[in-house]
């Protein structure tokens, strides 16, 4: 069985060799594979595994495609494709616009999931070094917050983090009368906006002072959008 | 002037001096990855550091197996292993001589 399949991966990496030399690429590995296998038959020690060996062609194959590549061997395969292409503008035409609008479409989707799930939202100095601690669980897949307790004796206790921020979101009312509305906020720690690295384009943010009797008295940090 | 010699090929050109093996050996007496070892095998061939020849046809046919690809030396092989067995020799004794002077 690992023979069969020591073959067959050789014969799909002859592929990659050019056509004119894929016969004796393959008659060497052959012969190759061969004599490993009549070692391993006579129990001989030491030598490596069938599969593994054929698994060398992996990188021989593309090596003996780009063996002996030479600037003006690219410009004339360049040249006898654009010929090529040229004879049947109709084929070249409707390939370019399907590649333009496949290429296109992936490149939306992926400019959007980027944008969305992968960067950090803007004006946080050194997102990389911006770590969300919570508990999961391996009985389903939720996340949950720390009590504040816990929150404190996560910051007290930590010796790798440069600072431990605390969040939780809340939903506010804002308004007067009739004319109220709901807005997304969250209650923070002191130390919040100095472990973020953000700066207020007006007035100051909340800041441990803020944080030491709880009720004292209230701040407020409104965002640009509000 | 010619590029200096990796170990790599310094390893396959050793295993090829004394006589003249197919890959399998090249491989076996390495210890290399036959990854490693067929395409260097490719390259110091292009070089003209070795040559490889053919099996005849017959007596692979009298054993029952398919033909095999034997290496051997060219003379400007010969010249650029026994240049780069004494590099490598020179940069031993410096090591080494780095090590004790450093370990004390």
């Amino acid at each position: 069985m690992t023979s069969l399949v020591a073959r067959l991966v050789i014969r799909v990496a002859g592929l990659f060799v050019p056509w004119g030399r894929r016969g004796e690429w393959r008659g060497e590995w052959h012969g190759e594979l061969a004599a490993l296998e009549y070692e391993h038959a006579r129990g001989t020690t030491g030598l490596p595994d069938l599969l593994t060996y054929a698994l060398g062609v992996v990188p021989h194959a593309p090596w003996m495609r780009t063996e002996g590549w030479t600037m003006d061997s690219m410009l004339q395969d360049l040249r006898f494709s654009t010929r090529v292409l040229l004879r049947s503008p109709g084929f070249t035409l409707v390939a370019a616009v399907t590649l333009a609008l496949g290429i296109g479409a992936n490149a939306s989707i992926f400019s959007l999931v980027n944008g969305l799930m992968f960067r950090s939202p803007a004006g946080i100095h050194e997102p990389d070094r911006l770590v969300q601690i919570a508990r999961s669980y391996e009985s389903a897949p939720r996340w949950d917050n720390f009590s504040w307790p816990a929150m404190e004796l996560i910051r007290d206790e930590s010796r790798m983090l440069s600072g431990v921020a605390g969040y939780s979101g809340r939903s506010f009312v804002i308004g007067r009368g009739t004319e109220t509305r709901q807005v997304p906020g969250q209650f923070v720690t002191g130390d919040y906006f100095a472990v973020l690295g953000v700066h207020p384009v007006v007035g100051r943010l909340v800041q441990p002072a803020d944080d030491v009797n709880p009720g004292e008295h209230s701040v407020v940090v409104l965002s640009h959008s509000l | 002037m010619p590029r200096s010699l990796g170990i790599t090929s310094l390893q396959i050109l050793g295993a090829i001096r004394d006589h003249s093996p197919y890959g399998l050996e090249v491989v076996t007496r390495t210890g290399l990855a036959s990854g490693t070892v067929y395409p260097t095998l490719g390259r110091l061939k292009r070089s003209g550091l070795i040559k490889a020849r053919w099996e005849d046809q017959r007596a692979a046919e009298r054993e029952g197996r398919p033909r095999r690809r034997y290496y051997e030396l060219t003379a400007e092989g010969q010249r650029s292993l026994a240049e780069g067995a004494s590099r490598v020799a020179t940069l031993a004794a410096d090591l080494s001589s780095a090590a004790v002077g450093g370990a004390g």
